[in-house]
């Protein structure tokens, strides 16, 4: 037998063996072992395309950096008006609950995880972070910035590392509401290469050019008032049924090193 | 090969898995073309390692695919088989270690690549029904151009500084005719 031969046959019987061991899960704990021990150095070259990414894109040329800049400002006026607004009703809110002496019991608890790896592409958005089931995290769990920003969902938990699919990846789907109303308005859809649609929002909703969307809280493990997006713009035809609307991500994921997992407190590890 | 010689393509295959899922996959055009892998596979065909590039390949194709997040792209058997096409044409048709014949190794190994993927993409597509790996075209394209040029330098670095690809010509006395 020719060498070639035998490390064709070599290699091709490894490969069935990795196969089967691979499918009767006795590889499982090796896998996570492995995956756990590439954790730091993946994390930390994670951080650096991130950075670098960060840097890259801020190099923009000046037209760009004009219309990015009037764009801003724009919003940043239409968030104005919201934010005076709403400061008012936080205040009329705390004076409301001190009287009827209300504690806050939100239910959730962060856990906060290191990106280990991204997979950005057109048709796909993951992170892999270095928390899995043994810190209490299940699939559906809601993912957010430090700022609060709904990133996305688990959707595959080991047992050190959990895959989070981000609400750009086209099998994601978010239900959404306006901020406080805690009704199902519409549904996210991931478009891929970082972009979102809202989809099924019924004809009478009033929705406009830089709405904050936030999560509706009508699905399992995720809590209702979590930022999604901004609209950008709105697609109504009155001869369908539903409108649908552009919505801009307030967060580059590229950028994102640290997120948190909310969890129930119920799933607390116990100490 | 030596066990330091082992041990030192092992510890450099499982960095390359790292650095292709963790940084190559997030950065930013071009630094994400910047995959030399199938380059440093050809080179170590090329300079009789087949087995350290089986070696090289599984254990690089098996940190993607742990770190990987999302659907699996089964890197470890894309690379496998990588390998083992420019192993097989290096014995058979490509004998000579040339630049044309490193040239051609790594458009065949990126070739088998996107090949392996493409039929990963479509399984996962339409009999798994769940998204399939991206096929940027452009992307591959990039890829194969930064393997073009990094084949060429790395060629010629071997070349230059170990002298192992110089063609040794004896030269003898020259036949003189007298009258």
């Amino acid at each position: 037998m020719t060498r070639r031969a035998n490390t064709v046959l070599t290699v091709a019987a490894a490969l069935c063996v990795a196969v089967v061991l691979r499918a009767a899960g006795l590889l499982l704990p090796i896998e996570d072992f492995a995956r756990n021990a590439m954790a730091y150095p993946a994390s930390v070259l994670t951080a650096w395309s991130g950075r670098l990414t960060e840097r890259w894109g801020a190099a923009k040329g000046l037209d760009q950096c004009l219309e990015q800049k009037n764009d801003l400002e724009r919003r940043l006026s239409s968030l104005s008006v919201d934010y005076v607004r709403l400061r008012a009703l936080e205040e009329e809110n705390a004076v409301l609950r001190k009287t009827l002496a209300y504690t806050q019991s939100q239910g959730y608890d962060a856990v906060m995880a290191q990106v280990i790896s991204r997979s950005m592409a057109p048709d796909r958005a993951y992170f892999m972070i270095d928390r899995g089931s043994r810190d209490g995290l299940e699939d559906g769990m809601a993912v957010i910035t430090g700022e609060g920003v709904f990133l996305g969902k688990i959707t595959t938990v080991r047992e050190r590392t959990a895959n989070v699919t981000l609400t750009a990846d086209p099998t994601s789907r978010v239900a959404v509401s306006l901020p406080g109303k805690h009704k199902l308005m519409g549904l996210v859809e991931g478009r891929g290469n970082g972009t979102a649609e809202v989809t099924l929002i019924p004809q009478q909703e009033a929705l406009q050019a830089n709405d904050v969307l936030t999560t509706a809280g009508t699905e399992d493990k995720i809590p209702a008032d979590l930022v999604v997006g901004l609209v950008n713009e709105v697609s109504n035809r009155p001869t369908d049924p539903f409108k649908s609307a552009a919505l801009e991500p307030l967060v580059r994921p590229e950028s994102v090193e640290i997120v948190s997992v909310l969890r129930s407190q119920a799933l607390r590890p116990a100490p | 090969m030596r066990v330091s010689s082992w041990a030192l393509l092992c510890g450099a295959a499982v960095c390359y898995g790292i650095y292709e899922s963790a940084f190559a996959s997030g950065a930013p055009w071009p630094l994400d073309l910047a995959r030399p892998l199938p380059a440093l596979l050809v080179m170590l065909v090329m300079l009789n390692r087949p087995n350290g590039a089986y070696v090289a390949a599984a254990l690089a194709g098996s940190a993607v695919d742990l770190l990987t997040a999302g659907p699996g792209s089964l890197a470890a058997v894309r690379w496998l088989l990588a390998v083992t096409a420019v192993d097989a044409l290096s014995e058979t048709v490509l004998t000579n270690r040339s630049l044309f014949s490193a040239v051609v190794l790594v458009t065949v190994c990126r070739g088998v690549d996107v090949a392996a993927a493409s039929v990963v993409s479509l399984v996962g597509e339409f009999i798994l029904k769940r998204s399939g790996m991206s096929l940027g075209i452009g992307a591959w394209l990039g890829a194969y151009v930064f393997d073009l040029v990094f084949t060429c330098l790395l060629f010629l670095a071997f070349t230059v500084f170990t002298r192992r690809f110089l063609v040794t010509v004896s030269v003898g006395r020259p036949t003189v005719y007298e009258p």
